[in-house]
């Protein structure tokens, strides 16, 4: 019986260690950045080269997504596309994507971003403008007080057309993708340990 | 066993039960409901037992949560929190059943495993406190799955007479439930059939008279049914919902607790031997959920999409009692049992906190009342545009000064208008506003539970 012990004492370290080298990529988990609740106002439009320009500090290195309110129930979604970049603290471009205004839902927050990797606490600028509209192009949301600002974009710019909105920033939500605070490890290494001794009990029987 | 050592284990599985008692009540001191939950709040204040009845012959659920909960109100009084301890009080019975049935039949151990497990479910924390009749269900199944291993092992009449009242109670409070209890008649059927070699005349008098009772309901049961072919709400089954029931009964927001789950399943199932005989019905228990879901989906291909995993819910106990029964009869060394024991632990913990944050953290419910509460007079309106939400707004605000978008009339008297606009049709035009003087200004977005809206206070131009 001893033996039984020794055995799965030494399989389950080392299962419990090849976990820990792999979790931190295998699970992982999301965590939401928001607005906080204010009144809010819409752009009335971002398209003929009004582009506009939020700053960010991303809080995490793994962006999953980022979610802006857009309005296209009013504006011709037959052609054009909304273009977003995001330049990084070099000034250089770290991400850039087109979404065909026919792909825009009418209205709601949606997502414009995926899957970048920032360096945190560094200062980036997010774009937004619509080209080739029939029309004006969607509206989008800002809320016009730093007091919804969520924490990306706490005393951070807001610029449309080139010109700063002064206490506004963009209805934004920021998902990022972060590995699981290691308290959490626990119930997958307990698992692990009891899965492994339990089998090697009844497998001796 | 000892009286004394019975009575020491009875207190602890006491203790233990209160205490996952108090952990549910600490989840319910909040004002967030969704839209089921206002149905069942709105048909249970503004009907009497027997407009109850009628009313739910209309909707597709049977009438007996909703009788509990009249019973309940009329005696407590209707706070939210008031409805949701009915919700909370089924399931300490459930967890009273571990003294009364599972630790004399099954030992201590394993009453305690079951309690453990019961809780370590995630979808039973979730919907253990919510308005709804699952947790009742939870309870009926759950007696008449021990009913039925009472009545297979001992055959005495009180576990006959338990196992017909508890499934005449299942199939009243939920049809999902009434397949449920229908499949644990057919498998204790079976299972004495070929145990006695004999026609199991108990077994058929228990049926018959539980099909008796529930010929009262059945055309309503065909005629809601039929009436829901086509213009369901429930979207169609496909391989990949199929493929997320399991991860939406056990799945949380720790990432594989519905992979872990699995494997705990799949030991249950292949490494575990029944430690006495009889003992192989509480395994052949955990074919009811399996059937169960393969009946809903069935209905869903065959008929019109009926069937979602919350309706496996009912079944919760069984599963908590098959994993208890089978795991608690193989854990022989102290290592094992603290392992589970803490894993178990850290799961609850991990359930625990997911309801905690949706119930109390997850919605901007509280918000939106305390502003409502400073700056609404009792002559302002309250108009809204999503007409699903109409009943849990009339939860809040009552009925008198609540209007549907295409309802209200502009030209009529009052003070205010707070609008609450969920962004679907029907629109309210600016050039509405122009027409009878008024003008509209942004507040605030906010919700209450999963409904999200924008608020605007609605006066005349000055």
């Amino acid at each position: 019986m001893k033996k039984i012990y020794i055995i799965s004492a030494a399989l389950t370290t080392a299962a419990i260690i090849a976990f820990l080298c792999a979790a931190p990529h295998l699970i992982r988990t999301t965590i939401l950045s928001e607005n906080n609740v204010s009144y809010e106002q819409p752009v009335p439009s971002i398209a003929g080269g009004r582009i506009l320009s939020q700053q960010f500090v991303p809080q995490y290195e793994m962006i999953k997504n980022i979610e802006i309110y857009i309005n296209a129930l009013s504006c011709s979604r037959a052609q054009g596309y909304l273009h977003i970049s995001i330049s990084g603290p070099d000034t250089g471009i770290a991400y850039e994507n087109q979404l065909a205004l026919s792909e825009l839902p009418e209205y709601g927050m949606t997502s414009i971003a995926d899957d970048i990797t920032v360096i945190p606490g560094s200062t980036y600028t997010l774009s937004l403008e619509a080209v080739d509209t029939a029309d004006d192009g969607p509206a989008i949301s800002f809320y016009p007080t730093m007091i919804a600002a969520n924490t990306e974009e706490q005393g951070r710019k807001l610029t449309y057309g080139g010109l700063p909105l002064a206490d506004s920033v963009l209805r934004a939500s920021f998902r990022y993708s972060v590995p699981l605070a290691p308290i959490n490890y626990l119930a997958y290494c307990f698992f692990i340990a009891f899965v492994i001794l339990f089998c090697a009990e009844r497998l001796k029987k | 066993m000892t009286n004394t050592a019975k009575t020491k284990s009875n207190m602890i599985l006491i203790v233990v039960a209160s205490l996952f008692t108090v952990l549910y009540i600490s989840l319910i001191f909040n004002q967030n409901i969704w839209t089921d939950e206002a149905f069942t709040i709105e048909l249970t204040r503004e009907n009497s037992l027997f407009g109850i009845i009628h009313k739910t012959a209309v909707d597709v659920h049977p009438p007996l949560y909703y009788i509990i909960v009249k019973i309940f109100i009329s005696l407590f009084g209707s706070s939210f929190q008031i409805y949701k301890m009915v919700s909370i009080l089924p399931m300490t019975l459930t967890m009273a059943l571990s003294v009364t049935h599972i630790r004399p039949w099954f030992g201590m151990k394993r009453a305690l495993l079951f309690l453990v497990f019961l809780n370590a479910i995630p979808c039973v924390m979730e919907y253990g406190v919510q308005i709804r009749m699952y947790s009742w269900c939870i309870f009926f199944i759950t007696l008449m799955g021990l009913s039925a291993y009472g009545a297979l092992t001992r055959d005495t009449f009180v576990h006959w007479h338990t196992l017909t009242l508890s499934s005449i109670c299942a199939c009243y409070t939920h049809n999902f439930a009434m397949i449920s209890a229908m499949i644990i008649y057919v498998l204790l059927g079976i299972t004495l059939a070929v145990r006695k070699r004999a026609f199991p005349v108990r077994w058929f008098i228990s049926g018959t008279v539980s099909g008796i009772c529930f010929i009262p309901w059945l055309p309503t049961l065909l005629r809601q049914t039929g009436s829901r072919i086509g213009n369901y709400w429930i979207p169609p089954v496909t391989i990949d919902t199929i493929a997320g029931y399991f991860d939406d009964l056990f799945g949380s927001r720790l990432p594989y607790t519905a992979v872990m789950f699995a494997i705990l399943f799949l030991i249950a199932i292949f490494l575990c031997k029944h430690s006495r005989r009889e003992e192989y019905f509480v395994a052949v228990l955990i074919l009811v959920p399996v059937f169960t879901a393969l009946a809903g989906i069935l209905i869903s291909v065959m008929l019109t999409p009926f069937f979602i995993a919350r309706y496996l819910i009912p079944c919760m106990g069984i599963t908590a009692l098959f994993l208890a029964v089978r795991l608690g009869g193989m854990l022989h060394s102290r290592a094992t049992i603290v392992l589970l024991g803490i894993f178990l632990t850290v799961m609850i913990g991990n359930s625990y906190y997911t309801n905690y944050l949706s119930e109390y953290r997850s919605t901007h419910t509280d918000e939106f009342l305390r502003y409502m509460d400073e700056n609404r007079t009792p002559d302002d309106i309250i108009l809204y545009n999503n007409q699903e939400y109409g009943f849990i707004y009339e939860c809040y605000f009552g009925s008198d000064k609540l209007r549907f978008l295409d309802n209200m009339d502009f030209s009529s008297q009052f003070d205010r208008i707070w609008y609450l606009d969920s962004c679907v049709s029907p629109w309210l035009s600016d050039v509405t506003l122009e027409k009878h003087g008024l003008v509209k200004k942004y507040i605030a977005t906010l919700g209450i539970e999963q409904n999200d809206f924008i608020l605007y206070k609605i006066c005349k131009k000055p």
